[in-house]
């Protein structure tokens, strides 16, 4: 006689299951189960993990959901089960009562018994009422209301099939819920109403162990140390084999007919709840938009033809015959693939909602391997030429490989919440939903929850979890005995029994689910029956989210569209739009030419800050040292600036081959045209498919198959035989084939795809474009949007080291961006209000929309700001215009108006009433005047304090005297000495970077701007030693050490002290005074 | 109600205790014993949960049972320790 869990819940059950649903099915599998269910609380988070994971292992997989049902009062939870074979309708049941469960905008989800009546109208889910039912809880003390409230169940789901009672002894002391006495009573009340039972064991872990962890679990979910709250009263709750099941159900029936008759009822519903993944769940079937939500009436194929074919004179308005030739081959070869996989619909899906973004006037691009293909550049997906830019297809999508490919979008990070709601709105909700993710417990979080199970103090437990980053919690013993920050938890340990306690439970939680959120970019796009197919619930956003993650996507046939919010998109999208603005020119940015010469030369200056990707100090460096000329450059230059590469050592060598100091070795000239961009140097994923495609004779397909095998060691073998036999065949040398191979093979993990390179070196051009001819508007956008590593002040730096404007904030013209003005012929920049520390969102608002102001009570009167904000705009000049002291000789100063507010505001704020008050006003007495004005080193400090940047001038100036003294070098002033020359060199430390070397010790980079760029300082480990407490604490600094010429125009410092800046200005003017 | 060591406990093939000698008398189950779990506050006692320990850690094995010697007969609640294998007795008053 068979038996099967039916009620089982996963670790996917927060805060609540234990196990993985991979390891449930396992484990169900070796003990010779045929089926296994999953009922995770709430949701079906892990329902495709239990799915997948049962066809692996070869047994059925049914799925249900444990939720709460309320009918005059609180029914208590009940597990729901899909019935399968009926093409889905269990399923579709089980995700609309799973969502209707969530639209409840209460703290706890739960069904209505008349929702959960209607949905099964029609037969298709079975309702359990266990031990967390009303009639369980009721039963013992009175066993006529557990009655009446069955009653109630079974008139409100009259039909049969759909309701049975479920049958749990979880051997707890006699006398309570979940005891044999208990499990006894349940089975008698089942026959006595003619109510179906089944036996289930209620299963919330593996093995008796997991029960453990089920405790600390317990705890974080109440949010109370253990011992303040009821615990699970045993270890009993776990996935019991059959032969104790047997045993269970003859101890609650008292007899072996009253047993057989248990489990094969059980056994039945079973069978019935079996799923099909294919029929019932729509199991690797891809699922996109219906043609008419993507407005075609014909076959998608066709028009995918069609349109594509029509784009080509769009995107090749010049080519001559023969590169048309090469285009429509190319399209043919790409558009043949896209059919055989049945692809059309989704690549139409992605073109049309990348069209639709480029109609709400967003900046979007492609990103990753999707810039290699043809079609995605002539439906306006991609903006790359995958022809000129030698980017392959077969990289991207190939006939080897049958899921659906991934193609990311990067738009403008502030309107990517915009894009989704129309999505939401074009497609219609029932076809679309975000994705969700799942976070799991690593150390740290794993670490807090165990100290509160234990009762620990909140300081304690901060002081242990603030040391842990970055690793899984498993691998806590282990990392205490490697990591020094660890040194003293680990000792402390060995001697404290709670403290050693605390190790194992937090191991115990390694990577259990911990909470749901949205997921950062992924949209689900699908057909009009996607809400059946997937339980949704509200998300952070206000958007409903699916309660599947990536991970689901590709067995569930879902098409996923990454759309990610790039923040360097919005600044560029804002540059646009401040030069349409004020010089009334309208710039298609994806539509200027990539071959800019003075773009180029900008760039090799290596003041690359504000420009994406290249901007940081190692890419400035290898700017320096490459010197790009044209725009594949890029590419090269930020596919070589990678962990594989850089790793895999290939960057000198193909700086030397550019710079001519080693002649390229190409090894054969059938693969100089492969290798002559990279100067012999294999750096593209698309190289190596073509130099194995040149010498086996293979198509590119088969070529990436063969690559993706490189990164699989057993694998490897076979690559390698196929490999030295086709080139053998094809007549190369051995020599020549040994060489390639070992090429090939330590190629492995190093090399990078170009079209990842490709789609990321447009933005990088397009910025480097804009601060070239528009370097105003573009710093306008970079203070706005911030798209990059460093802080605002440098920014600033830059701006004036362009020779951009930087005008200060001013009430009547600020506003909460930096707005490109007109000023004496020329533009600046206005500092945005927002910057202001502690001004609060209302007081912006407030200030937008009443200006101007005529006066400073006009100001007061109506922008109401507090009198903190009051006191800071004026210290930081914003009043100055309005108080008419900003003329070049006021009979006032700021110290007159700062007295002037002050009175103005210490007026008590209840008596604001605006008649009356602006007639006080007028009696208030004029501008003071005689006060001692601020000295501009005063006025630094203010802007210092209260924005976090030099706004009227740059830092560093006022310590010019002394680093005139002392012979400073100005960072500008570094590339034109020769090498080793020793220099001091000063500024604002702006980044600080401790990568790990080959070696094993730490190098520490330090980056510092003084106004005239940045300098860059290398302290290798004796240097550290003279001054490591400086690095990281202080923001001003000096340092010595002697120039390292690395390039053309690249040069950096290799260090040998520094010191802190102010503390020598101060020793300075002690001795000049 | 005190716990006191018991001896000579004779289990069945299942585990269940049939009989045990206390306070001198010998006692013979006279019902069918009836096992349950009771769980153990293991965060005021542990000093480590390593894999493997969660099951002891958390529960005892227990018996309810009627058992009766020449004299008396009263119901008997008996706690199995593992993993020493020893055996409580706790009387109840009924």
């Amino acid at each position: 006689m068979t038996f099967t869990h039916l009620n089982v819940a996963s670790a996917y059950s927060a805060h609540y299951g234990v196990t993985r649903p991979e390891h449930l099915a396992q484990a169900a599998a070796a003990m010779g189960y045929e089926a296994l269910a999953i009922t995770d609380r709430d949701g079906l988070y892990g329902a495709i993990k239990h799915i997948g994971a049962c066809i692996q292992v070869g047994i059925y997989p049914i799925v249900g959901v444990n939720l709460e049902v309320r009918g005059e009062s609180s029914l208590g939870r009940v597990t729901i089960l899909a019935h399968g074979h009926n093409n889905g309708r269990g399923w579709g049941s089980l995700c609309r009562l799973i969502s209707l469960a969530h639209q409840k905008k209460k703290a706890e989800p739960f069904l209505t018994l008349g929702e959960l009546a209607r949905e099964l109208e029609d037969r298709s889910c079975t309702v359990l009422l266990g031990n967390e039912s009303s009639v369980a809880n009721l039963i013992l003390d009175s066993p006529k209301r557990a009655g009446e409230e069955l009653r109630i169940w079974r008139e409100a789901l009259k039909l049969p099939e759909v309701l049975a009672i479920e049958v749990v002894n979880h051997l707890t002391e006699p006398g309570r819920v979940g005891s044999e006495e208990h499990a006894s009573r349940m089975l008698a009340l089942a026959n006595e109403t003619k109510t179906p039972a089944i036996l289930s064991n209620a299963v919330r872990y593996l093995q008796p162990d997991d029960a453990l962890t089920a405790d600390i679990l317990d705890s974080a979910r109440h949010l109370e140390p253990l011992g303040l709250f009821a615990p699970q009263p045993n270890a009993q709750a776990w996935l019991k084999p059959q032969a104790q099941m047997a045993r269970i159900a003859l101890e609650v029936s008292s007899g072996a007919t009253g047993a057989k008759r248990l489990i094969s009822a059980t056994e039945a519903l079973a069978q019935r709840c079996r799923l099909d993944p294919g029929s019932d769940c729509g199991w690797g079937k891809p699922k996109t938009p219906e043609q008419e939500a993507l407005g075609i009436t014909e076959n998608p194929f066709e028009v995918l033809w069609k349109r594509s074919h029509d784009a080509v004179s769009w995107r090749y308005p010049y080519a001559k015959a023969p590169e048309l030739a090469q285009i429509q081959h190319r399209l043919s070869k790409e558009l043949i693939a896209i059919n055989q996989l049945g692809f059309a619909t989704y690549f139409l899906t992605v073109a049309d909602v990348a069209q639709m973004i480029r109609d709400m006037r967003i900046r979007i691009a492609a990103r990753g391997s999707g810039a290699g293909s043809l079609v995605n550049y002539l439906l306006g997906i991609s903006g790359v030429d995958p022809i000129s830019e030698g980017l392959l297809f077969e990289r991207f999508l190939s006939t080897e490989r049958s899921t659906l490919p991934d193609i990311d979008i990067d738009v403008e990070s502030a309107r990517r919440h915009e894009i989704y709601r129309s999505i939401f709105r074009r497609y219609g909700g029932s076809r679309v939903t975000l994705l969700s993710m799942q976070s799991t417990y690593r150390a740290r979080g794993a670490v807090r929850d165990s100290g509160m199970a234990l009762g620990l103090e909140d300081q304690e437990i901060d002081d242990i979890a603030k040391n842990m980053w970055r690793f899984s919690a498993r691998g806590l013993r282990r990392a205490m005995s490697e990591k020094p920050e660890l040194e003293k938890f680990a000792k402390d340990a060995k001697s404290d029994r709670e403290l050693n306690l605390l190790v194992d439970l937090t191991e115990r939680l390694d990577r259990l689910p911990r909470h749901i959120s949205v997921h950062p970019c992924g949209v689900i796009l699908g057909n009009s029956s996607l809400l059946g197919l997937t339980p949704t619930q509200p998300s952070g956003i206000g958007l409903p989210m699916s309660q599947f993650d990536k991970d689901d996507m590709d067995p569930m046939g879902f098409l996923k569209l990454d759309v990610l919010g790039v923040r360097m998109q919005s600044a560029m999208a804002y540059t646009v739009r401040e030069i349409s603005r004020i010089q009334e020119k309208e710039l298609d940015l994806d539509a200027v030419p990539r071959d800019d010469a003075e773009v180029f030369k900008q760039i090799r200056t290596t003041n690359t800050l504000g420009i994406f990707q290249i901007e940081s100090p190692g890419q400035r460096e290898l700017t320096g040292k490459h010197q790009p000329t044209r725009f594949n450059d890029l590419t090269l230059q930020i596919s070589l600036f990678r962990p594989g590469p850089m790793k895999g050592n290939m960057i000198k060598p193909y700086l030397d081959g550019r710079h001519e100091l080693i002649k390229p070795d190409y090894l054969h000239p059938d693969l100089r045209p492969i290798l002559e961009e990279s100067y012999g140097v294999v750096v593209f994923h698309e190289q190596l498919m073509r130099i194995m495609q040149k010498l086996t004779g293979c198509t590119l397909a088969r070529a990436d198959e063969m690559r993706r095998m490189l990164g699989k060691e057993s694998k490897v073998k076979a690559v390698e035989d196929y490999f030295r036999r086709s080139a053998a065949a094809r007549g190369y040398q051995q020599q020549l084939i040994e060489k390639v191979w070992s090429i090939i093979e330590g190629f492995g993990s190093f090399g990078f795809c170009k079209a990842h390179g490709a789609a990321f070196a447009l933005p990088t051009y397009q910025s480097a474009w804009l601060k070239t001819h528009f370097p105003t508007e573009f710093i306008a956008g970079l203070l706005t949007h911030d798209p990059g590593m460093y802080p605002r002040r440098l920014i600033l730096a830059e701006a004036r080291r362009l020779g951009v404007k930087i005008l200060p904030i001013d009430v009547n013209k600020s506003s909460n961006e930096y707005l490109v003005e007109k000023c004496d012929d020329d533009t600046a920049v206005r500092m945005s209000l927002t910057e202001i520390a502690g001004i609060s969102t209302p007081e912006v608002e407030r200030i937008i929309c009443e200006q101007p102001f005529k006066d400073i009570p006009d100001f007061f009167l109506r922008a109401r700001p507090s009198r903190r904000t009051l006191e800071r705009l004026a210290l930081l000049g914003a009043l100055d215009d309005l108080a008419g002291i900003a003329s070049l000789e006021p009979e006032h100063n700021r110290s007159d108006l700062l007295v002037y507010i002050r009175q103005l505001s210490a007026k008590p704020a209840a008596k604001l009433d605006k008649n009356q008050l602006s007639f006080e006003l007028g009696s208030l007495q004029e501008l003071p005047s005689g006060h001692q004005d601020q000295s501009e080193q005063e006025k630094l400090n203010h802007e210092l304090r209260l924005t976090g940047m030099d706004i009227s001038r740059h830092q560093i100036d006022s310590f010019q005297q002394m680093l005139d003294d002392l012979g400073v070098v100005r960072a500008a002033e570094l590339v034109g000495l020769r090498s080793n020359t020793e220099v001091l060199v000063a500024g604002v430390r702006v980044a600080t970077q401790t990568p790990p070397m080959r070696s094993g010790k730490r190098v520490v980079f330090i980056s510092l701007d003084d106004g005239s760029g940045c300098a860059d300082a290398t302290f290798f480990d004796e240097a550290q030693r003279r001054c490591s407490h400086l690095l990281f604490q202080n923001r001003l600094l000096l340092i010595s050490g002697k120039t390292r010429r690395t390039g053309v125009r690249g040069v950096s410092i290799l260090a040998e002290n520094a010191w802190d800046l102010r503390q020598l200005w101060q020793e300075w003017e002690a001795k000049a005074s | 109600m005190q716990a006191e060591k018991l001896s000579g406990v004779a289990v069945d093939f299942d585990g269940a205790p049939v009989a045990f000698d206390w306070r001198g008398g010998h006692y013979l189950a006279a019902s069918r014993p009836v096992r349950w779990y009771s769980r153990r506050l293991w965060w005021q006692e542990a000093s480590g949960a390593p894999r493997g320990s969660g099951a002891m850690l958390v529960e005892t094995e227990m018996w309810r049972l009627w058992a009766a010697s020449e004299g008396s007969r009263s119901l008997f609640e008996l706690r199995h320790q593992m993993p020493e294998d020893t055996w409580e007795i706790y009387p109840i008053d009924s």
